[in-house]
């Protein structure tokens, strides 16, 4: 609790700091700007006005939902206008039957995700955004099922409580049911010794472990709502490495390059960017500091300092508050930019 | 309760145990007598390696008339795939005669099962 309260503390003071210092030149920029609570999906990045340097990486999911854009023309609460999935394909479709030893072996695979996602403009006359997006985990050190001392005490934990129930059930014979068997405060109190004991083992927050992600994404744009004529304009690659600091920290290191068409010129524009992030916190509460590079075809570099602060509301609900300052050298100006997100992953 | 009909003058029979969804676990595999209250055959295992889940039922067949195959699985759900499923497959002679499954979605740490089938001898 008290490193709860500390956490959020500092996150208002930065606020508050970074507002007032700039508060004579900054310009009110309401952007959308997607970060990384959960794992942000390449797609749902993608249509993002500022598509991120650093893609968060994740352990899979089988499925993943993403909303954002709550606000409308006057800043009203609406529905969301950004929707995106990810999956895992491999999961979602052999996840049932799966064995512990295939999921081994090819980890990759089932790791692999593909992300949709669509995008309306602020108002009906405004193009309608597709993207997809894909998702290759290099390294994870964070997914237990290729962990094998997780796995050996996993299965230590499993034949404990197995030995217990037997116990019971032989006591009970052929006809016991597993209400029957369970139901045995003996049973119920050793079961539940074991699985704290587990528990404060291996369950703790593993937030911050080390991992790398490859991701690919793709846009297209339509400017009627039945997504006619849809028309390639933006392409995007991402690196992240994600290096973990004791249990309290992680540091993220990101490039992104990408090639997106200028609508007045109708041709490809490459630009590139570099960026570091620092996180401190939970898995459940983290706030961060991030420091940003971004380089434009025939333009000066960029630079964005941002915050951001990430609070698990409920088991698979993520909120999601950011604010930095953006020098944009296109319009000699620094901006403010904020946002808040909520994501959900089944 | 599953009925799986075997041959007398078949193969032995051949009970596999698979853990889906990827999760670690553990079971252990009774066979009890027809009345219910007697272990003719046990076997552990866990779900480490797919390759020792499958077993021998005792011979003759005939012996295994009235038996109940009860299975008791433990499986540590671990994140973030929370979904479980768990199989029992009977065979004889490279077929498979019976199959009982069992899957759910939990947030406890643990989760034990039961997969049960009785066995009965066709008439030849």
């Amino acid at each position: 609790m008290k490193r709860s309260s500390m956490l959020f503390s500092l996150f208002l003071i930065s606020l508050l700091f970074s507002h007032s210092l700039f508060a004579q030149e900054v310009q009110f920029a309401k952007e959308l700007k997607t970060k990384y609570a959960v794992p942000d999906a390449p797609a749902f990045n993608m249509l993002n006005q500022n598509a991120l340097t650093i893609l968060k990486p994740g352990s899979v999911k089988d499925i993943a939902l993403g909303l954002a854009n709550f606000l409308d023309v006057d800043n009203r609460i609406t529905l969301p206008r950004s929707l995106a999935v990810e999956f895992s394909p491999g999961l979602l479709m052999y996840g049932k039957t799966l064995t512990l030893d295939e999921y081994r072996k090819r980890a990759g695979l089932y790791r692999l995700r593909i992300s949709l996602a669509t995008a309306k403009g602020d108002s009906s006359s405004t193009a309608t955004n597709l993207a997809f997006g894909l998702r290759v985990t290099l390294n994870d050190d964070s997914d237990p099922r290729t962990n094998k001392e997780y796995l050996t005490a996993a299965t230590k934990l499993a034949e404990k409580i197995q030995t217990l129930v037997d116990v019971r059930r032989k006591a009970l014979g052929a006809s016991a049911t597993i209400s029957e068997i369970e139901n045995d405060q003996k049973l119920i109190a050793e079961k539940k010794e074991l699985e704290d004991s587990f528990n404060a083992e291996w369950l703790e927050d593993k937030w911050n472990k080390n991992m790398s992600e490859l991701a690919f994404a793709f846009r297209a744009a339509s400017k009627d709502s039945l997504t006619k004529n849809l028309k390639l304009n933006k392409f995007t690659l991402w690196y992240t490495s994600a290096y973990g600091l004791d249990d309290w920290g992680q540091f993220l290191f990101g490039l992104n390059i990408s090639t997106e068409k200028v609508p007045a010129t109708n041709k490809f524009r490459a630009s590139g960017s570099i960026a570091s992030r620092f996180y401190m916190g939970t898995n459940d509460y983290k706030i961060y500091m991030e420091l940003e590079a971004s380089l434009m075809e025939e333009s000066k570099a960029d630079y964005f300092v941002n915050s951001g602060f990430e609070l698990k509301v409920q088991d698979h609900l993520w909120a999601e508050f950011t604010a930095g300052i953006k020098q944009d050298n296109l319009i000699n100006q620094s901006l403010l930019v904020t946002d808040f997100k909520l994501k959900y992953g089944l | 309760m599953e009925i799986v009909k075997f041959k007398k003058s078949g193969g032995p029979l051949y009970v596999e145990v698979i853990g889906g969804e990827a999760q670690p676990g553990s079971y252990s595999l009774f066979l009890w007598e027809a009345d219910g209250n007697k272990i003719a055959f046990e076997v552990h295992g866990n779900f480490l390696s797919p390759d020792d889940d499958t077993h021998k039922l005792p011979l003759p067949n005939e012996a295994n008339n009235g038996r109940t195959i009860d299975v008791g699985i433990t499986f540590v759900i671990t994140p973030p795939i929370k979904n479980y499923y768990a199989e029992l497959k009977i065979t004889q002679d490279d077929k498979i005669i019976g199959k009982v499954f069992t899957e759910g979605t939990t947030d406890k740490t643990t989760i034990t099962i039961l997969l049960k089938a009785k066995l009965s001898m066709e008439d030849e």
